[in-house]
C-alpha cells in the first residue's frame, strides 16, 4: 500500500511550510513505528519556477522530507472565466493522472491512500479515479468549504458553485 | 461540523481535526515581544493588529473602519499591519482617510511573522457572513493566539467556541453595528492592563499548545489511513 499527501499550494506561501510540510513531518515520525511512510506530492503554482529562490527551495524542502516529495505543476483555475472552471478541473486530473502513472509509477490495480488537501484538490483526484485509478480511496482534507478565492472572484457563479462544491463532498461522504 | 448537520446518512466517515499550528515557532516569547515592539516604536502602546493579504474576503476597509471607533476609546492605541501587499496597502489606507501617525504598514517575510505577531494586543479575524466563513477555521486564528494575541472575530465557526471556552479574545456579531463596537471597545478598554499582561498571554499561549498542535491529531489522523487500508 503506497500512502500519498496530495497538496495544490506554492511552495512559497506561508501555508505550504506550516500546514504541509509541518504535517508530513510529523506524520511521518510517528508512520515510521507503523513501517510505513507518506509521500508529498504537491501541485504548485507555474510561476513558482520562476521566482528566484526556486531551485533552492526545492532543494530545502527535499532535504527535510529526505526525498519523500514530488514537485509538480498545477493549471490555474482561472477565475475570470468561470466557465473554463471544468476545463481546468479536467486539465488537472489529465495532469495527476499522467503524474502518478508515468512519474510515481503508480499501477492501476495497486490500492493506495491519498490524503488531499483541499476539496478542490479531492476534486482532481476524485475525477482522475473516475477514469482510470479504480483501486485508491481518498481523504478529502477539505479545510472548510473549498477556495474562496473561487466564491469571492465569480460572484455571478457564486451560489451555483458553492452548492455544487457542498453537493461533491456529500456525494463523497456517501 | 457543517457538514455532518447538512447530509441524512452516517457521518461516521467525517472526522473534526482543526488547523493546527507549529507551536514550536509560533509561540509567546516577552522578551522578543519587548524587542520588537521597541523596533516599531509602539513599547507604550496599544496594539491592534491584522497580518495577512489584501484580499477582497480580508475586509480591510471594514477593518480600518473598526479601528477608527475603538481608537476613539483607546486614544494610545495603534494600527500595525503586516501584509506582502505593501503598496495596495498604503493606497487603501489613504482612501479610507485615516491618520498616518497611528498605523504601521509593514512588509514581513513569512519567515519572521511569528516574531512580529508577538507586537500584537488583539489580532482581527473579520470576514463577511457567509457560509464559507462561518464554517472556517483560519490558520490565523491559532497563529495569533498561539503568539499570545487574543483575537476580535467576526467568524461564527468552532473559533467562537474556542473563544468563549477560553476566553481567547471577543466575538463580533456584526462589524458594520456601531453600537456592538463601542460596547467591546469600552470591554477592552477596562482589560486594558490584563489584555497586555504576561499572565493572560502565557495562559492563552497556552490553551493553544495543548489544544491546536499537530502532536495531538496525528495518531487520530494515522487511524483514519490504518481504517482505509489495514
Amino acid at each position: 500500500m503506497r500512502l500519498f499527501f496530495c497538496s495544490f499550494e506554492s511552495i512559497f506561501d506561508h501555508i505550504f511550510e506550516s500546514q504541509i510540510l509541518l504535517f508530513i513531518t510529523e506524520i511521518n515520525k510517528k508512520l515510521i513505528y507503523e513501517k510505513k511512510e507518506i509521500f508529498l506530492v504537491n501541485f504548485g503554482s507555474i510561476t513558482d519556477i520562476f521566482k528566484k529562490d526556486y531551485w533552492k527551495k526545492r532543494k530545502l524542502i527535499s532535504g527535510s522530507l529526505k526525498n519523500k516529495v514530488f514537485f509538480a505543476f498545477k493549471f490555474p483555475y482561472m477565475y475570470r472565466f468561470p466557465s473554463l472552471l471544468r476545463l481546468a478541473t479536467l486539465i488537472n486530473s489529465l495532469n495527476c493522472l499522467f503524474i502518478f502513472l508515468f512519474f510515481l509509477r503508480l499501477k492501476k490495480s495497486q490500492t493506495s491512500v491519498f490524503h488531499c488537501r483541499t476539496e478542490m484538490g479531492s476534486n482532481i483526484i476524485l475525477r482522475m479515479r473516475s477514469v482510470f485509478f479504480k483501486n485508491i480511496k481518498i481523504i478529502c482534507d477539505c479545510r472548510g468549504l473549498g477556495s474562496k478565492e473561487i466564491l469571492y472572484k465569480i460572484d455571478s457563479a457564486k451560489n451555483k458553485i458553492l452548492s455544487e462544491k457542498i453537493g461533491n463532498i456529500e456525494k463523497f461522504v456517501h | 461540523m457543517y457538514i455532518q448537520g447538512s447530509i441524512n446518512s452516517s457521518t461516521e466517515n467525517i472526522e473534526v481535526i482543526p488547523c493546527c499550528v507549529d507551536t514550536n515557532k509560533f509561540n509567546y516569547d516577552p522578551k522578543a515581544r519587548i524587542e520588537i515592539r521597541r523596533e516599531l516604536g509602539v513599547s507604550d502602546n496599544f496594539v491592534f493588529l491584522y497580518s495577512g493579504s489584501f484580499n477582497k474576503w480580508q475586509l480591510i476597509p471594514q477593518m480600518i473602519r473598526l479601528f477608527k471607533i475603538l481608537k476613539q476609546f483607546m486614544v494610545n492605541s495603534f494600527f500595525v499591519v503586516y501584509t506582502m501587499d505593501l503598496q495596495y496597502a498604503k493606497m487603501i489606507f489613504s482612501v479610507e482617510n485615516i491618520d498616518k501617525n497611528n498605523v504601521i504598514l509593514k512588509s514581513i517575510p513569512p519567515s519572521l511573522i511569528n516574531k512580529y505577531l508577538l507586537a500584537g494586543d488583539i489580532g482581527f479575524l473579520i470576514r463577511e457572513d457567509n457560509l464559507v466563513n462561518n464554517i472556517a477555521f483560519p490558520v490565523k486564528f491559532a497563529e495569533y493566539v498561539s503568539c499570545g494575541v487574543p483575537v476580535l472575530s467576526s467568524i461564527k465557526s468552532d473559533v467562537i467556541d474556542l473563544i468563549e471556552k477560553y476566553d481567547l479574545g471577543f466575538k463580533l456579531k456584526n462589524y458594520d453595528d456601531e453600537s456592538e463596537i463601542r460596547s467591546i471597545a469600552e470591554r477592552i478598554k477596562c482589560n486594558q492592563l490584563q489584555l497586555q499582561s504576561e499572565e493572560y498571554k502565557s495562559r492563552i499561549s497556552r490553551t493553544i499548545r495543548e489544544k491546536l498542535s499537530w502532536d495531538n491529531y496525528t495518531d487520530k489522523i494515522i487511524s483514519i489511513y490504518k481504517n482505509l487500508h489495514p
